[in-house]
């Protein structure tokens, strides 16, 4: 019925402009960053130094009908490249701890109708999309940010890869979107959202208010069903996500900056972890120093021999313990152009300090785990960037273009 | 502040000055004020001297024929006559009487046009003599046999209006039990309220305490002197591993270990027990390549052990043979597979291990044990059990099998018994049924010593932190028709959550182990329905506060044997 009304609401709006406007807009970008990346302490106790090619993507962009329906398309190749996952301090989700998971083949795969009412709405943007991908929640995913290694609350502010329909509409400088999708997890980097019988069981709902050009303030509210239990028979989590957002031109160059605070909770509340980060960065010239702090929980899962992964899915609603990461991690790129600006290479070097202390009690504590609470490592790389300037991972329906004229750093057509 | 407001205040002014001029000030008629009976202080509800006010002229001279008004404007009681005509000395009086509440009570005098007036005569009512003792606190306390309760014992001494009587002496006197209390003899505050600490004496049972005071009756507390677990060996033994499952047998303990301390959960530690039962380290199987062993067990006749491990290449079912108590021998493993419990039982001569496939693939597996001294184990069969958060343990007897499977509730297995033509190649599911707290754990088909086997007991087990919380409660579930289980009793420990039993049958007492709250005894006796909290017999956290979260318990040579996740492995006496 969904899809029908897309249909039926994309012939409304877009038959009066349809005139000179079937060309269709490709766009293939891509990017891969081989990386080395040593961490002390790992689970186990000790330390270790590894390199992996991480976030290697395939992205096709394909718009027809003048942009108002667009294909996106991001291939992860990180199920190859990285199938053990990435030493990331503090990283947990989908079976994995202190190593980041891979993601899923088909990262994103939807399909968007951007501005569907056409002029019948006057100045209001409505879109619908549909596919595999981000849900409307929290902020953008780390892939599209300054910093290589994700930050621990990386499953406290983003909802991904699950199959969504989503809805969003704008008006003047306030956005709201909102959207249904499975609340499972994927579980491998082969795994398709598990649609039957899931689909429609979790939803969420953003609301994004944009003051002044490059600035974003939004709240964010989410309920996934069992995420750690695909068949779904495992706990709910309640999601509240707050961020401001702001990038924007300053003093010759470019500022990123983001804040935000998460929160959720599961078995009714008998968990509750929460998070507060805040991180920037400005790019003049060929330079891009950034920094970012986070205060974030994570919840410790039984382990498996291999203490970087645990037992999915859990066997009991227990968890053993709560760790709270605060971490620094501050690092510095640079980025030269080639080929007419479309290849970009920037190498980078980032460290990240801090400590993990237990809270609430449990018997996974820090120094049972790694023998300290002392928190450190240090990576260099290089991005490799094919056309990949622009996108947001998370947001779609380009409910978030600024008006003709307004400078913006993500509107892409 | 703005103008308007300057006008706003300087009008409000104006009008209380002129106001306040025109009722005290001095007056063309004369003045009033007062004469007599004013600060007096009685006990409530007693009539006073009377009150008295002299009226005079505008020259000084006392005025006859004015009314005066009398009116109680706080503290309540009365006042008699209400309105007085002054006389030729220009005096008039009238009779207060305090109201019964203890305080302050002021009598307003008016007489209209006459500077001073109205004028207060203001009086305090204290209270009366003790009319009655009154519990307020501390009365029905639960504590331990010879500890003193965890609130003060308080009563207060009040008068024939309520009023709190200060300055009373009480008397503190045990009249039931050997107790004591902090002090014999105490004497009431302001407020009117004495307390003492209550320290209850040995043993078990109800027991009182009086309080009283000179010419009132006395007042009666009562109390639970509670029985208690008490320790006798063991604790504190396994500081390098989380402790798991137990099994004690021809004296030796076997303990399990789980997930990663500073050392992995792979090693069943063996325990001799001394003469006096408490558990003395042995020996140990290290088994390499799993991470935890989650269930154990002996077998009745004494010549198996038999553990089930999980995580790794060897996660499975582990056979040893005791070729002399204490003395395991390898015998045969079936590996590769994950089994989060397993449960012995001789069904037609045969040794069978009813394991639960936990997770993924859900299943109770049923494995022929008959040949493991030859080094075989055969799967009998495997009953797939929904993903509905997997089977977590299982329960064996007569015959039958009751699978406790999470969100799946209960099943009922015939797998031997032949009611249903079950066996363990082909078990007959009778009944399928859910609820019982919705995270059915572990289990235990009891028959009482009248030979009643109408009760189940369920545990349910809740989100926890482990290690130092947990949920769940224990659930009574009326099996007397396989086909329709009814829950009719549970029992709630605040803050703490159950996981596995033992039962006392002869002696009608269930021992649950309760994680962070330790274990609890619950006497089973009889008709079981509604909330148990009554049936309690005793609790003990064996570690203490941050110390103790208990697994698993076992009834063994009068002991009550207690593995304990952070604090190993104990022997307590029981209450």
């Amino acid at each position: 019925m969904l899809w029908r009304l897309t249909g039926l609401t994309l012939c409304l709006g877009v038959t009066r402009s349809l005139e000179g406007q079937q060309r269709i807009d490709l766009r293939l970008s891509a990017q891969a960053i081989p990386s080395i990346t040593a961490v002390d302490p790992i689970p186990g106790r000790g330390s270790l130094t590894e390199a992996r090619v991480v976030q290697p993507l395939v992205m096709l962009h394909a718009g027809v009908l003048g942009g108002h329906l667009r294909f996106l398309g991001t291939l992860d190749l990180e199920g190859e490249t990285m199938p053990h996952g990435e030493l990331t301090p503090g990283a947990w989700g989908e079976g994995f701890n202190d190593r980041r998971h891979p993601h899923t083949y088909a990262h994103e795969l939807l399909l968007s109708g951007v501005d569907l009412l056409g002029r019948h709405d006057g100045s209001a943007i409505v879109s619908l999309t549909a596919g595999k991908g981000f849900v409307p929640f929290g902020s953008d995913d780390p892939m599209s940010r300054p910093t290589l290694h994700y930050p621990v609350n990386h499953h406290l502010a983003q909802i991904l890869e699950r199959a969504v329909v989503q809805a969003g509409v704008r008006v003047g400088p306030v956005a709201l979107e909102g959207g249904i999708f499975n609340g499972d997890e994927p579980e491998r980097p082969g795994q398709w959202p598990r649609v039957t019988g899931r689909f429609g069981d979790s939803w969420s709902a953003r609301l994004t208010v944009m003051p002044v050009a490059g600035v974003e303030l939004s709240a964010s509210r989410a309920k996934v069903h069992s995420p750690e239990h695909r068949p779904g028979a495992g706990t709910d989590a309640w999601k509240w996500h707050l961020s401001g957002r702001v990038d924007r031109p300053l003093a010759g160059g470019r500022l990123y900056a983001l804040a935000e605070w998460a929160r959720t909770e599961e078995a009714e509340g008998f968990f509750a972890f929460r998070s507060v980060l805040a991180e920037g960065a400005w790019s003049v010239g060929g330079h891009r120093p950034y920094y970012r702090f986070e205060r974030s929980d994570r919840p410790e899962d039984l382990r498996e021999l291999d203490l970087f992964r645990s037992v999915r899915p859990h066997l009991e609603n227990s968890i053993l313990g709560t760790t709270r990461f605060t971490l620094h991690t501050l690092g510095y790129g640079y980025g030269f152009e080639l080929a007419r600006s479309r290849l970009e290479l920037r190498p980078f070097v980032e460290g990240t300090l801090g400590r993990a202390k237990n809270i609430g009690g449990g018997v996974l504590t820090p120094q049972v785990l790694y023998g300290t609470t002392r928190v450190r490592s240090v990576a260099a790389g290089v991005r490799l960037m094919w056309q990949m300037a622009g996108h947001r991972m998370g947001r779609y329906g380009d409910l978030l273009a600024l008006p003709a004229g307004a400078e913006s750093a993500h509107h892409h057509h | 502040m703005n103008v308007r407001h300057v006008f706003l205040a300087g009008g409000i002014a104006t009008t209380l000055v002129a106001a306040c001029g025109k009722d005290s000030g001095p007056s063309d008629q004369g003045q009033m004020a007062k004469q007599a009976g004013d600060g007096q202080t009685a006990a409530v509800a007693t009539t006073l001297a009377p009150y008295q006010v002299l009226v005079t002229d505008a020259d000084g001279a006392p005025k006859a024929g004015v009314t005066v008004s009398w009116r109680v404007v706080l503290g309540g009681g009365g006042i008699d006559p209400a309105s007085v005509v002054t006389g030729a000395d220009g005096l008039a009086s009238t009779v207060a009487t305090l109201g019964t509440v203890a305080g302050t009570q002021s009598v307003r005098a008016s007489a209209s046009g006459y500077g001073g007036s109205p004028v207060s005569f203001l009086s305090t009512g204290t209270a009366g003599p003790v009319a009655t003792l009154v519990k307020v606190g501390g009365d029905n306390q639960r504590a331990v046999g010879g500890t003193a309760l965890p609130s003060l014992t308080m009563v207060e001494a009040q008068d024939q209006f309520a009023n709190p009587v200060a300055g009373v002496t009480v008397n503190w006197a045990v009249a039931a039990g050997s107790g004591a209390v902090s002090s014999a003899s105490t004497v009431t505050g302001a407020d009117g309220r004495t307390a003492v600490t209550w320290t209850l004496g040995a043993g078990t049972g109800g027991m009182s305490l009086t309080a009283s005071a000179t010419g009132v009756p006395s007042v009666t507390f009562t109390a639970t002197a509670a029985a208690t677990f008490s320790i006798q060996g063991g604790g504190n033994n396994v500081p390098e591993r989380y402790t798991s499952d137990l099994w004690v047998a021809d004296g030796f303990a076997y303990t399990g270990s789980w997930g990663i301390r500073s050392a992995q959960g792979n090693a069943v530690k063996i325990w001799q027990l001394s003469a006096s039962g408490a558990p003395v380290l042995h020996d140990s199987i290290i088994t390499p390549n799993t991470g935890t062993i989650s269930d154990i067990q002996v077998s009745d006749d004494g010549k198996w052990l038999v553990f089930t491990s999980e995580s790794g290449t060897a996660a499975g079912l582990h056979v040893y043979e005791l070729t002399a108590p204490g003395q395991p021998v390898f015998r045969a493993a079936a590996t590769g597979v994950n089994l989060h419990t397993g449960t012995l039982a001789s069904i037609g001569g045969k040794l069978y291990a009813f394991t639960a496939k936990d997770p993924g693939s859900c299943a109770l597996r049923i494995y022929d044990l008959s040949a493991a001294a030859s080094g075989t184990i055969a799967l009998a069969s495997a009953t797939p059990i929904p993903d509905n958060y997997c089977i977590h343990d299982t329960f064996v007897r007569d015959g039958y099998a009751f699978v406790f499977a999470w969100n799946s509730g209960l099943y009922i297995f015939d797998v031997g018994n032949g009611s249903h033509a079950g066996s363990p190649t082909v078990p007959v599911q009778i009944s399928q049924t859910a609820g019982f707290g919705g995270e059915t754990h572990n289990g235990w088909w009891y028959w009482s010593p009248t030979g009643e086997k109408k009760y189940l007991f369920i545990g349910e087990e809740g989100p926890g932190a482990i290690g130092s919380s947990s949920s769940g409660d224990i659930h009574v579930v009326d099996v007397s028709d396989f086909t329709h289980p009814v829950e009719v009793a549970s029992y709630n420990m605040p803050g703490a959550g159950t996981h596995n039993f033992w039962v006392d049958e002869q002696n009608e007492v269930l021992y649950a182990a309760y994680y962070n709250g330790g274990v609890v005894a619950l006497d089973i006796s009889g008709t079981l329905s509604g909330n148990l909290a009554s049936r309690e017999v005793a609790r003990l956290k064996p570690g203490g506060n941050g110390n103790t979260y208990v697994w698993g318990v076992m009834l063994y040579g009068g002991s009550l044997y207690a593995s304990d996740m952070v604090s190993g492995l104990w022997q307590l006496g029981l209450p």
